[in-house]
C-alpha cells in the first residue's frame, strides 16, 4: 500500500512538469495541406482522360482574384480581379462565383461526373450564357456589418455558381453546397462535365476547390 | 374529526406497510424525507442544509432519476426556474441564470473548475449525470470562497459515494430522433479501498426543424465519457481520492468537417484529520479540454484549441470553542490556452494564485453568522481582487431567516484580453489586455418555513454588476473588441413550495421573477424571461415484488420583449422583438418489475408545444417526443 501511495504522488508530482501544456498532443494531425512533401499541389492534379474524370485544386480564398481555367491546356492562372484576363480561358472562379469565356451551362441531374461521362440515363437542363452583374462579385467585405458590401461588375455565370450557396449574412456563414453535375459548351465547342467536390482544404479551411471535370476538345 | 383522523391513520399505516420493505434511499420509489441532507459548496465544509446560512438548492440523486435527463442542460431547466438553456452562434448552448450568463456561474465537479469553454460557456455535454450523487445550487455571488466567476451562482456536482460492498449495473434508453443513452458502472469496497467506474455513451441523430427560424436544422451526434473515482483510507486519520477522467463529443454541423471535443482529467485529494478539531486537504488537479476539427474528406483531426488548467490548494478547518469554526485555504493555477482565435493559432499562459479565509460563527444558538474574505491575483493582467461575504441565519420557531451580502468578480479571460480572430474574412474581433474585472455586490434575504414534509420558500434578490464584459463594434478597429459596460442591475423574487405525503404523493412548485435594468446604448440588451416556474407532481408506489413511480414534469417560461438593436455596429437605433412564452411537460414512469430491474417510459413535451418560429432561445424541439429505458442494477439482483 505504501508503495501505491508513493507511486501515486510520484505520478501526480511528475504530471504538472511533464504535462505543462497539455497531453496527448500526437493523436492529432498535422494542419498542413500539402502532397507529402510539404508544398501544396494547385491545378490540374488528376487530368482527365476519355473515361475518367479529372480533377483540379485551386486556393480560391482572396476575393481579390480571378483564377482562369483553360481546359485545352490544362493550366490555371491566378490573376488580381481587376487584370485583364489571359488571351485563353475557358471559366473563371472568384471565391465561388464563375464567369466563362463565352460559354453556356446547364444542371444536370447526374450524381456524379464519372456517371455522366458513361451518360447513364440523365438529364440535362436549359443552356444559360452569362450575364452582367453588378451586385455578385464581393471584393470587399469590410464595411460588411455597417450594411456595405463593395461588390465589382463582371460577368456571371448563375448556373454554374449555383453549385455553392454562402449567406454571409449570418455568423458564422452557412454554406449550402448542391453536389450537381454542371454540363458546359465552351465557346469553341469543346464540352465539359462540372463538379464541385469539396471546398475545404486537408485542415478543413474553406475557399480550396476540388473541381471534378471531364473535358472533350471541339471539332 | 376523531373518525376522519382514525381513517387517516388506517390509510396511511395501510400504505406504510405496503412500503416496510427495503428500499435504496436514492430509488425513486423511495418517498422518505431527508431532512439531514449535507451541503458543502456554500461554505466549503459540510454542514446540515437546514443550517446552512448560505441557501442552497439541492438537486438529488432522487430527482434527477425522476427527470431521467441525460444532459445537465435538460435537469436545471426541469428542476429550477430561472435557468435557460438557448443557442447562440453556430448552435453552441448558452445558459442564462437569473440574468447572468454561463462565464459568470461557476461550474464545479466535486468542488473542481472545469477548462475549457466555447462562446463564454463550459461545454455542457461533460457534465455526466451518470455518477452525480446530488448537485448543489448556490444563487448569486460566492467569489469569497470560490473566486472568478462565481458572479452570478456556484453549480456543484459531487459524485456519489459506494453505499454498498458491491455494485454494478446497466441501462440502455431509446428515444425519438434515434436519441441513445447506455451507461455502465461498477464499484467496489475491500478493505481500505473503494473504486467506482462509469462509462456512458450518448448518440442523436441530426434532424431538421419543423418551422423556419435561426435555426433550421438540429446537430446530431455523439459522446463518450468515462469516469475512475479511487478512494484509499490507509488509517482513519486519512484519506486519498484518485480520480480519472476523458470525455469525447463528436458534432455533425457541417457537410464537410464534424465537430470534436475531448477532455482529460485527473486529481488526486487527501484528507487528513490532524486532531478531533482541525483537518486539512491538499489536492491537484489536472484539466485538458481541446477542440479539433475532423475533416471528412481529408479524414485529418486538426486541433485548434486546448486549455490546460493545473490547479493545487490547500484547505484548512480549525473548530474553536463556542462553535466558532475557521476555514482558510490557498490555490495556485497555471492556466494554458492554445487557440485558433490567437494570431497565428499561439498560446498563452498565466499563473493564478489566490488565499481566503472564512469565520463560521454562532454567537448565540439561534443565530449563526459566515464571514469570508479572499484575495486574488492574475499574472498576465497583474490584476488583483478582493472579494467579501457576509451572511447569517437567524431560526424564529420553524422558520429559518437568512440574510446576505457577497461580493463577485469575475477577471477577463486570456480570450477576452488577446484575441485576434478573423470573422468569416468579414471582420475582425480584437481582445483587450486593459479590460477591468467584472464584479457584482450581491445582496439577498429569505425566509424558510418548514413543517412536517411541507417547506416553504421565499426571497428576493438583488444584484450591482459593474463593468460587464462583452463585445462591442468599434469605428476606429472597425471590428469588434472586448470591452467594459457601465453598472447594470438584476433584481428579482423566487419561492417555492415543496410537500410530500407519507404514503407517496409529493409536488414542488418554484417561481422566479427577474428584472435586469440595463442602460439604453451599451452594447447588451437584456433578454431575460421575467416570469419563469418548474413544478413536479410525483406519486409512488411500492410492493414487495413491484413499485413505481410517476412523475410530471413541467417548465414555464414566459414571453419576453426586448429592444434590439438594427446595426451590429451602432447601438442607437432598436427593434422590438417579442419572444413568445411557452410551457413544457416531461411524463416519467419508473416500474421495478423485478428485483433490480426497472422500466423507464417517458413522454416529453406532452402537450406537443412546436415553436412557429426557431429563435435561439426557442425550446429545441419538434414536439412530442418518446423514450424507453431499461436499467438493470446487477447487484440487487443478486441480493446484494
Amino acid at each position: 500500500m505504501i508503495k501505491l501511495l508513493r507511486l501515486s504522488a510520484t505520478i501526480m508530482l511528475m504530471l504538472p512538469i511533464m504535462a505543462c501544456n497539455g497531453i496527448f498532443a500526437d493523436i492529432y494531425d498535422s494542419p498542413e495541406d500539402n502532397n507529402g512533401n510539404g508544398e501544396s499541389e494547385f491545378g490540374f492534379t488528376v487530368p482527365c482522360t476519355e473515361s475518367t474524370p479529372g480533377t483540379i485544386y485551386i486556393d480560391a480564398t482572396d476575393f481579390l482574384h480571378w483564377i482562369y481555367i483553360d481546359f485545352s491546356e490544362q493550366s490555371v492562372e491566378t490573376l488580381g480581379i481587376f487584370d485583364q484576363a489571359p488571351e485563353n480561358w475557358d471559366i473563371a472562379l472568384h471565391h465561388y462565383d464563375v464567369k466563362t469565356n463565352g460559354a453556356m451551362a446547364a444542371p444536370t441531374t447526374a450524381q456524379t461526373v464519372a456517371s455522366a461521362i458513361k451518360g447513364d440515363g440523365f438529364s440535362v437542363g436549359e443552356y444559360e450564357a452569362d450575364t452582367w452583374t453588378n451586385d455578385k462579385i464581393a471584393v470587399d467585405l469590410a464595411d460588411m456589418m455597417s450594411g456595405n458590401i463593395v461588390y465589382c461588375e463582371s460577368w456571371y455565370n448563375r448556373v454554374i455558381s449555383s453549385w455553392m450557396s454562402v449567406d454571409i449574412q449570418i455568423m458564422p456563414p452557412v454554406y449550402v453546397h448542391s453536389g450537381k453535375v454542371f454540363s458546359v459548351r465552351l465557346a469553341d465547342g469543346g464540352k465539359v462535365f462540372l463538379r464541385l467536390a469539396n471546398y475545404v482544404n486537408q485542415a478543413g479551411s474553406k475557399g480550396y476547390l476540388t473541381i471534378e471535370y471531364q473535358y472533350n476538345a471541339g471539332v | 374529526m376523531k373518525k376522519y383522523r382514525a381513517i387517516t391513520t388506517v390509510i396511511t399505516t395501510c400504505f406504510l406497510s405496503m412500503s416496510a420493505h427495503d428500499i435504496d434511499p436514492d430509488s425513486v420509489f423511495d418517498f422518505s424525507i431527508n431532512i439531514d441532507q449535507v451541503v458543502v459548496t456554500g461554505t466549503r465544509t459540510p454542514k446540515l442544509l437546514k443550517d446552512s446560512p448560505i441557501l442552497t438548492r439541492v438537486i438529488s440523486e432522487k430527482d434527477i432519476k425522476k427527470v431521467d435527463a441525460t444532459n445537465i442542460s435538460d435537469l436545471m431547466q426541469a428542476e429550477l426556474p430561472g435557468i435557460e438553456f438557448t443557442y447562440s452562434m453556430n448552435q453552441q448552448v448558452s445558459l442564462n441564470m437569473q440574468g447572468f450568463s454561463g462565464n459568470s456561474v461557476l461550474f464545479l465537479v466535486d468542488g473542481e473548475r472545469l477548462a475549457g469553454e466555447t462562446l463564454d460557456n463550459i461545454d455542457y455535454s461533460r457534465l455526466n449525470l451518470a455518477d452525480v450523487g446530488r448537485i448543489e445550487i448556490v444563487k448569486g455571488a460566492s467569489s469569497s470562497l470560490y473566486g472568478s466567476n462565481a458572479v452570478g451562482g456556484v453549480i456543484n456536482l459531487i459524485s456519489r459515494e459506494l453505499t454498498k460492498p458491491w455494485e454494478a449495473s446497466v441501462s440502455a434508453r431509446y428515444g425519438s430522433h434515434n436519441e441513445q443513452r447506455y451507461v455502465a458502472d461498477a464499484g467496489f469496497r475491500a478493505g481500505i479501498v473503494s473504486s467506482l467506474t462509469t462509462i456512458q455513451r450518448t448518440s442523436i441523430d441530426s434532424y431538421s426543424f419543423k418551422n423556419p427560424g435561426e435555426y433550421n436544422k438540429f446537430f446530431g451526434g455523439h459522446t463518450w465519457n468515462f469516469k475512475e473515482r479511487l478512494s484509499i483510507t490507509p488509517f482513519d486519520k486519512l484519506k486519498i481520492v484518485a480520480r480519472a477522467g476523458y470525455f469525447f463529443r463528436q458534432r455533425s454541423s457541417s457537410d464537410v468537417t464534424n465537430d470534436r471535443y475531448r477532455d482529460f482529467n485527473g486529481g488526486l485529494r487527501g484528507f487528513y484529520t490532524i486532531s478531533p478539531k482541525s483537518d486539512i486537504e491538499l489536492s491537484y488537479n489536472f484539466d485538458q479540454y481541446d477542440k479539433s476539427d475532423f475533416v471528412i474528406s481529408s479524414s485529418k483531426d486538426i486541433r485548434k484549441y486546448s486549455n490546460v488548467q493545473h490547479s493545487g490548494r490547500a484547505i484548512f478547518n480549525h473548530s474553536f470553542p463556542g462553535g466558532f469554526i475557521l476555514t482558510a485555504g490557498a490555490d495556485v493555477m497555471r492556466d494554458y490556452l492554445l487557440s485558433y482565435q490567437f494570431s497565428d493559432n499561439g498560446h498563452k499562459k498565466q499563473i493564478t494564485a489566490d488565499g481566503f479565509a472564512q469565520l463560521d460563527m454562532n454567537f448565540i444558538p439561534r443565530l449563526n453568522i459566515i464571514a469570508g474574505l479572499r484575495y486574488d491575483y492574475f499574472s498576465m493582467s497583474r490584476m488583483k481582487h478582493a472579494s467579501s461575504k457576509i451572511s447569517a441565519m437567524y431560526k424564529l420557531g420553524r422558520w429559518n431567516l437568512r440574510g446576505s451580502y457577497s461580493g463577485g468578480f469575475r477577471a477577463p479571460s486570456l480570450k477576452e484580453m488577446y484575441m485576434d480572430f478573423d470573422m468569416a474574412s468579414v471582420f475582425m474581433i480584437y481582445g483587450n489586455p486593459n479590460l477591468k474585472a467584472e464584479s457584482s455586490n450581491n445582496f439577498q434575504i429569505s425566509g424558510e418555513y418548514s413543517r412536517g414534509l411541507l417547506n416553504f420558500n421565499a426571497g428576493g434578490f438583488f444584484n450591482i454588476v459593474d463593468d460587464r464584459i462583452t463585445t462591442a463594434w468599434s469605428r476606429y478597429l472597425n471590428g469588434m473588441i472586448y470591452t467594459n459596460i457601465p453598472r447594470m442591475n438584476i433584481v428579482g423574487v423566487d419561492a417555492s413550495l415543496s410537500w410530500r405525503t407519507h404514503f407517496g404523493l409529493g409536488t414542488r412548485l418554484s417561481y422566479v421573477y427577474t428584472h435586469e435594468d440595463i442602460r439604453k446604448g451599451t452594447p447588451v440588451i437584456s433578454a431575460t424571461r421575467p416570469h419563469t416556474a418548474t413544478a413536479r407532481i410525483d406519486y409512488a408506489r411500492s410492493w414487495p415484488k413491484y413499485s413505481f413511480n410517476i412523475a410530471l414534469n413541467a417548465r414555464f417560461l414566459s414571453q419576453v420583449t426586448a429592444d434590439e438593436y438594427t446595426s451590429y455596429t451602432d447601438y442607437t437605433s432598436t427593434e422590438r422583438v417579442t419572444y413568445p412564452s411557452y410551457l413544457i411537460c416531461k411524463l416519467n414512469i419508473t416500474q421495478n418489475v423485478w428485483r433490480g430491474v426497472n422500466v423507464i417510459l417517458s413522454v416529453d413535451n406532452l402537450f406537443n408545444y412546436i415553436p412557429k418560429y426557431y429563435y435561439n432561445n426557442s425550446p429545441v424541439t419538434n414536439g412530442t417526443t418518446f423514450s424507453a429505458g431499461l436499467s438493470l442494477d446487477i447487484s440487487e439482483m443478486c441480493g446484494k
